[in-house]
């Protein structure tokens, strides 16, 4: 049963992929790649990764499926050309049945077995080995991730308007913020 | 004084090189400024003549001591130190002076010094006036360093030195056309002779035979036939190419484009004149050697009687003189292959006396009619031109060899010894039909460029000045009385170890048909010139034997066509090749390059998915190489 | 669940195939992203469907991290796409090439 269940989210997640690449409007792409990522969550509880089931979720299909949902929705864009005609689809569709026959045969060559169909992850258990073994690299991603944040407000920020800042003049007189309040190290 | 004292003989004339060197690029650089720069002429004249003046009193000095000494003390020697100081052959710098050295310096000092004086008044107002006295004053020194030498290899430092100066003067003029090419040919086909003169060197070291030259004389009886006769063919090659004999005489002729007291000292009395002394100096090797020595008075004597041809049918009042030094350093080379290295010597110092002073006294004549040098426009100078008149006639009664006159007894000597020597018929037929010959083109050139009525197209003809006169007269005293010398010249020699056995022909018998024949050739050619010497000339110009003897009997015609231009299609080819597959495989290279990197930059088109493309496709071709690894 | 793990990964393959098709092929740089996400889910997949093969418990974690990273890269990734936005006004990555050459 959860066997079928398996290869029947399969089958969605490889059509929501399919669409992705296929469909013209971008938005209708995006609403497929939410559609595979959906799957996928499926497949991950199937395969016993309730936490990654979980943070697939929340993080890809909750945050940055919506922003990239803003986004395109923010710039509106429209593809001007056709999509399968061009060569360089032609080539990319080349190289895509290659890679998957490829990639088929390779994951062929293994014996065949479910390997450990027991084997589950729990959310505890990952979370043990993220905040003891890896620790390091657990707390680097968070760091990358601020610093994501900040990229972003940096790319995403807009310049000043050179007729604001005109407008406003400063105060005649800059009011000492320190005088007022008895910090021993204000003043030099 | 010891006997550093040596060391002024090439010293001396070495830094009057060196200093008109100097004063010339000064001048030069006066001029480029664009200034007007003269030379201090007199000054420099007379100081580049005290270079060689200062020397020849030296060796006078030092001669003059020898004359009360046993002749096994003659010898002076002072070495400045080892010059090369290789393992297996070990060369100093090595100065020698003995009998032999002390003529030969006395000829080059001497007539040196005259031809000085000479050149201050016939380059008058050249504007190269210092490099002229520059490169005489060198060619001086290397000369003197030539025959003072000690050794072999140092010999050949004063050869090439000479050569270089012959080079170098003969080009003097090289704004004109003839003269950078004449001055190139003589020294290539030296450059042949040089060739076996080098090669002789390094067989005599190879053997482990000295090359000090006293030690080398020494060392000389007991040298097998063999390497004997190798080394002395290799060093006569080198004679030969020096002294202009068959086949290597054909740069002479040219080489009077140069300015004539360049001929006078450079191309008769001195330069070429080494080769003799080389052959002299080496008599004992040569003697080691019979063939050799055959050789040698075969190739002098057939050398002298074709150039003598060639002189009798020459127009070129120079050129006729050059093929005349061809002619009597041919019989130099007779004597000395006859077992008389002395007579040689004795002609050479002879002859030193009246080819430069015809070469000056042509020269006089050349200035006078303003660069006319032929002989069929020349005509009746006689009475415009006493002195040189007079002078010339003098030298070329020396030449003719007409009793009593310098020539007279040196030739007599060489004439005397050929009959004496082994192949007796033959170098003494050689001999004598020479002075029949050189006693008619003597007297020829005399009738043609003074007698009969003036061919000339100018009429304003006139003596030169006394500047010019005064050397040559001295000469033409020497030419005149120069017949004492040779018998005195040839007691003072060391006489040969072997001497040429006695018998063959008496010498008063020689003496008569000496004479005989060279007053056959003045009549011969009184009779033939005396008038109408421009129509004779037609005339026998149109006989093929005058013609092929007038073209030097195509030697010059041959070397041009078998070796001249071969040589020069090969260099065209090798520049073709240079230019076009080694500067084309760089050039190519380089394209390369170019053409490699365009067709590669055409990959970055700046655009993110053709990058992704080519990762996506080795991509793949990794997944396929880890499938074939993996597949059962 | 008794699903081979060669299924798996062959899934994984073949999302990733179709990903790859979309990146190099589309002119609109939007899509190029989506198959980008595509791209790094294939790659979770396959991660995970290994963990399990294997009964390795740092497969799954090294996923979340996955996870982090195209978080991170599409964050920043689309930031960068909407400022390239106001310059070019377009979202063609052909008319992004000015490192040609």
């Amino acid at each position: 049963m959860a066997n079928a269940l398996f290869y029947a989210l399969a089958l969605t997640t490889l059509y929501g992929g399919a669409n992705v690449v296929l469909r013209r409007d971008p938005l209708v792409g995006a609403i497929h790649l939410a559609l595979a990522l959906f799957s996928l969550t499926g497949i991950y509880v199937l395969l016993g990764f309730p936490l990654l089931a979980g943070l697939n979720l929340l993080l890809y299909a909750g945050a940055v499926l919506v922003f990239l949902l803003f986004v395109i929705l923010l710039l509106e864009p429209r593809e001007r050309t056709a999509r399968i005609r061009a060569a360089r689809a032609r080539l990319g569709l080349l190289v895509a049945i290659v890679l998957a026959v490829e990639g088929v045969a390779l994951a062929g060559t293994l014996d065949g077995g479910p390997g450990n169909p027991e084997f589950h992850e729990t959310a505890a258990a990952t979370g043990t080995l993220l905040f003891t073994t890896y620790l390091l690299p657990f707390e680097a991603s968070g760091l990358l991730l601020v610093l994501a944040v900040v990229a972003v407000l940096v790319l995403g920020g807009r310049d000043p308007a050179p007729r604001a800042t005109a407008a406003i003049r400063p105060p005649a007189e800059v009011p000492d913020p320190f005088q007022s309040v008895g910090f021993p190290e204000g003043r030099a | 004084m010891g006997s550093s004292i040596l060391f002024l003989l090439p010293g001396l004339p070495l830094a009057g090189s060196l200093a008109w060197g100097l004063v010339h690029l000064r001048l030069l650089e006066r001029r480029a400024r664009g200034e007007e720069a003269r030379a201090p002429e007199r000054l420099l004249g007379i100081l580049a003549t005290l270079a060689v003046l200062a020397p020849f009193a030296i060796t006078v000095y030092l001669t003059a001591q020898w004359l009360g000494a046993e002749p096994g003390e003659r010898t002076i020697e002072a070495t400045l130190g080892s010059w090369i100081p290789a393992r297996h052959v070990s060369i100093a710098a090595t100065l020698r002076f003995d009998p032999l050295a002390a003529v030969l310096l006395l000829v080059v000092t001497g007539v040196g010094a005259a031809i000085h004086a000479y050149s201050i008044g016939y380059l008058h107002g050249d504007r190269a006036f210092a490099r002229y006295f520059s490169h005489l004053n060198l060619f001086v020194a290397a000369m003197t360093l030539l025959v003072l030498a000690g050794n072999l290899p140092l010999l050949f430092v004063g050869w090439e030195g000479v050569g270089l100066c012959s080079y170098l003067l003969i080009g003097f003029w090289h704004e004109k056309e003839g003269p950078p090419a004449a001055g190139l040919k003589a020294f290539v086909v030296n450059r042949v002779g040089d060739a076996g003169f080098l090669l002789g060197i390094f067989l005599l070291a190879r053997e482990g035979l000295p090359l000090d030259l006293a030690a080398l004389r020494e060392a000389s009886g007991g040298i097998a036939g063999g390497i004997a006769a190798a080394a002395g063919l290799l060093l006569l090659a080198g004679a030969i190419g020096k002294s202009a004999q068959f086949p290597l005489q054909v740069w002479l002729p040219d080489a009077m484009a140069g300015p004539t007291p360049v001929s006078a000292l450079i191309h008769a009395a001195t330069m070429v004149t080494a080769g003799v002394y080389l052959v002299v100096r080496l008599d004992v090797l040569f003697l080691a050697a019979p063939q050799v020595l055959a050789l040698v008075g075969a190739i002098g004597g057939a050398t002298a009687l074709v150039a003598a041809t060639s002189a009798l049918a020459e127009r070129d009042l120079k050129r006729a003189l050059a093929y005349s030094t061809i002619s009597q350093l041919g019989l130099m080379f007779l004597g000395a292959g006859s077992g008389a290295p002395a007579a040689a010597i004795g002609h050479l110092v002879t002859h030193a006396f009246f080819k430069a002073l015809l070469f000056l006294a042509a020269g006089s004549v050349i200035h006078a009619l303003q660069g006319e040098q032929d002989l069929t426009r020349m005509g009746g100078l006689a009475r415009r031109m006493r002195g040189t008149f007079l002078v010339f006639l003098a030298g070329a009664a020396a030449l003719a060899g007409i009793p009593p006159l310098a020539g007279f007894f040196s030739k007599d000597e060489i004439l005397a010894a050929a009959f004496r020597s082994e192949h007796a018929i033959v170098f003494g037929t050689l001999g004598l039909a020479t002075s029949l010959l050189t006693a008619a083109y003597a007297f020829r050139l005399v009738l043609l460029v003074f007698a009969g009525e003036p061919r000339m197209a100018r009429r304003d003809v006139h003596e030169s000045s006394p500047l010019l006169l005064v050397p040559m007269g001295l000469l033409a005293i020497l030419s005149l009385a120069g017949g004492l010398l040779v018998a005195p010249i040839e007691r003072f020699l060391p006489a040969a170890p072997a001497a040429a056995h006695e018998g063959g022909m008496a010498h008063g018998l020689v003496v008569f048909l000496a004479t005989g024949v060279a007053v056959l050739g003045v009549f011969a050619a009184a009779k033939t010139w005396r008038r109408r010497g421009a129509e004779r000339e037609a005339d026998l110009a149109r006989h093929p034997a005058w013609r092929v003897a007038g073209a030097g009997w195509f030697l010059d015609v041959f070397y041009q066509r078998w070796i001249v231009r071969p040589a020069r299609a090969l260099a065209i080819a090798c520049g073709v090749f240079d230019l076009f597959v080694l500067d084309g495989a760089v050039h190519g290279v380089a394209k390369g390059s170019v053409l490699a990197g365009g067709t590669l930059r055409r990959l970055q088109d700046g655009r993110v998915q053709s990058y992704a493309a080519g990762m996506a496709v080795a991509l793949a071709l990794l997944l396929f190489a880890a499938w074939s690894l993996l597949r059962p | 669940m008794t699903v081979p793990t060669s299924h798996v990964f062959a899934l994984g393959a073949v999302l990733f195939a179709v990903g790859i098709a979309g990146f190099l092929g589309r002119r609109n740089l939007l899509v190029v992203f989506l198959s980008l996400e595509l791209l790094f889910n294939a790659v979770i997949v396959t991660l995970a469907g290994a963990a399990r093969h294997h009964a390795n418990l740092e497969g799954s974690a090294f996923a979340v991290f996955v996870l982090f990273l195209a978080a991170v890269e599409a964050a920043v990734g689309l930031a960068l796409l909407v400022a390239l936005f106001r310059i070019r006004r377009s979202v063609d990555p052909d008319a992004m090439a000015t490192l040609k050459g």
